[in-house]
């Protein structure tokens, strides 16, 4: 009886989180003549990936999905590098002003919000950037490195430093030591950032709505808000564009999903 | 050859730094002088004039700045005691002896890790206050309302659904948060409570309550540093309006630099909410500090 209880509030809980994407998705694989059926049908009668066609070639929503994965993955694929490089620095070596530049690190990310943003675009727009990647991207990468430093931090200290102090002996060069020994062992800790950093460059919205102004280089979020308003009634073609929205997050965390440990900008404290 | 291998050996652990410092340099810490320089000014496309605090006067001589700041903290106090209570709840559920354990734990996260923006939008066609709304189509046509229900046009409606639509996003993050510190709670000690003979009560009371409440307390203080920022929404689902009675902070600081490109007035409004982001983050790391020394 007890256990019957705890389903029903469980499964009443996961209807009403993951039901608005079992609308979008069965909405967006049925025809329009379809989409206004009540009681809605789960399973499309006329299934059919016409929506999906019609997004992809008769609206930019094909442009803004791949300005997403081109940002994403370059913000992630830089960040990684420079962030464990970094961390590295930090968990192994010894250096003047460490501790100093360990508090900068931590104070930073304290900060006055959207403030801060106005002069990334003031920025951004002096070095001509606006509406390129690189006008996108290059911020990204600065904001994920205080936070993410000090998590990676942790990974390396967590591993024992006598295989390197080994390598030490044979004279290898201390870059080798952090690429060919280090690197490998903290794997995991690599991954959990690359998920961090990939969501939140596919999430960005404001920073987006800010340094573009044509669809050239527009992401999904920003693409999606311009694209939604015409098309309120068109719930098939709405929701197809919307499934391409979060389709790649929620492929990844099932793909990842051993990675995906849920952490709080506190861990990065850890002293 | 000696001598610049030591001096290589010492400048090492500055260029493993570098590239990723002069990122952190341009884009966060020069921009944070910047804006608080900002602040004294008032600035123009084309020149700038300092005037010292009157941005700041600005700020607080403005009537939509307080409704801003009321929203916030209704959107606050709700959001966060929401996500709090109702992610208990589901970690407690969670943590019983049931099965299909994981693919609850999928489908309760898949909402945290989906884009902001992108499900804001997903919402705005469910809540569309027209009949186009899916919500509005569903309750027309079962007959519980004859006209359109305004949800996003309302003031208190929507509000209501930013809520709503906040605690939806956010909620799966809670629960495995909670969830993740109650699997840590060791089952002997439950065990050594039973030898006791202690009610469910009893052990909740002297167990669970006491070793979670760090977990509690830093969750709580994230959510409320994250609800100070809170912005996709608010911004996707109501602009702000209407006329301004659901704008957040953070709305109101976005069109005041972005649209009436006021960077002086958005600036010093941030400035002005920075000691209460500067205290939650400081009792965050206290709470941290404490819960991992023991």
């Amino acid at each position: 009886m007890r256990s019957a209880a705890v389903y029903v509030a469980l499964i009443v809980g996961a209807l009403v989180l993951i039901g608005p994407f079992l609308w979008m998705l069965s909405t967006s694989f049925k025809p329009k003549t379809e989409i206004f059926k009540f009681p809605p049908t789960l399973w499309p009668e006329g299934f059919n990936l016409k929506n999906y066609v019609t997004v992809l070639t008769e609206a930019p929503i094909g442009r803004y999905f791949i300005n997403s994965v081109l940002i994403s993955a370059i913000t992630t694929s830089v960040t990684v590098f420079l962030v464990s490089l970094a961390a590295y620095s930090f968990a192994r070596l010894e250096f003047k002003g460490k501790n100093f530049l360990f508090v900068a690190l931590v104070a930073s990310l304290i900060s006055p919000g959207i403030a801060t943003l106005i002069p990334n675009f003031m920025i951004v727009r002096a070095a001509g950037l606006l509406d390129t990647y690189a006008g996108v991207f290059l911020p990204y990468i600065g904001w994920n490195i205080a936070g993410n430093l000090l998590i990676m931090r942790g990974f390396f200290r967590a591993i024992p430093s006598s295989i390197e102090d080994a390598a030490k002996l044979d004279n290898c060069s201390v870059f080798d030591i952090y690429f060919k020994i280090a690197l490998p062992l903290v794997g995991a800790g690599l991954a959990t950032l690359a998920i961090f950093i990939w969501l939140s460059a596919w999430d960005e919205f404001m920073w987006v709505l800010t340094v573009t102004s044509g669809d050239a280089v527009r992401t999904m979020p920003v693409g999606l808000y311009i694209f939604q308003g015409p098309y309120i009634t068109d719930w098939n073609l709405l929701t197809a564009a919307v499934t391409l929205g979060v389709a790649p997050s929620i492929v990844f965390f099932l793909l990842m999903q051993r990675y995906f440990v849920p952490t709080a900008a506190f861990e990065a404290y850890k002293g | 050859m000696g001598k610049l291998r030591t001096l290589m050996s010492k400048a090492t652990p500055y260029l493993f730094l570098l590239p990723a410092l002069i990122f952190f340099g341009i884009f966060v810490l020069f921009p944070m002088f910047w804006s608080f320089r900002l602040s004294f000014f008032n600035w123009r496309v084309v020149s700038e004039q300092f005037t010292g605090l009157q941005n700041y006067a600005n700020v607080l001589a403005d009537p939509i700045f307080y409704v801003a700041l009321a929203n916030t903290l209704l959107y606050l106090v709700t959001t966060v005691g929401g996500q709090v209570i109702l992610g208990l709840f589901f970690a407690f559920l969670l943590n019983q002896r049931i099965r299909g354990r994981a693919l609850f734990r999928v489908m309760y996260y898949i909402p945290v890790i989906t884009s902001w923006a992108v499900v804001a939008i997903l919402w705005a066609m469910l809540l569309d206050p027209t009949k186009y709304g899916f919500l509005n189509y569903a309750l027309m046509s079962l007959g519980i309302t004859g006209s359109p229900v305004h949800w996003l046009t309302e003031p208190w409606l929507a509000r209501i659904s930013i809520i709503m639509f906040s605690i939806w996003k956010g909620l799966g993050w809670t629960a495995m948060m909670f969830l993740g510190a109650l699997q840590s709670i060791p089952q002997k000690v439950y065990e050594v409570a039973d030898l006791d003979n202690a009610t469910t009560w009893r052990k909740f009371q002297s167990i669970t309550l006491p070793l979670m409440s760090p977990v509690v307390a830093v969750v709580t203080a994230q959510l409320i540093i994250g609800a100070f920022n809170i912005f996709p929404q608010v911004y996707i689902l109501t602009g702000g309006g209407p006329l301004h009675s659901t704008e957040s902070l953070t709305t109101w600081q976005f069109s005041n630099a972005f649209t009436k490109l006021d960077f002086g007035y958005a600036t010093a409004m941030g400035f002005l909410l920075l000691p209460f982001i500067l205290i939650m983050t400081l009792i965050q790391m206290r709470l941290v500090r404490k819960e991992f020394e023991y």
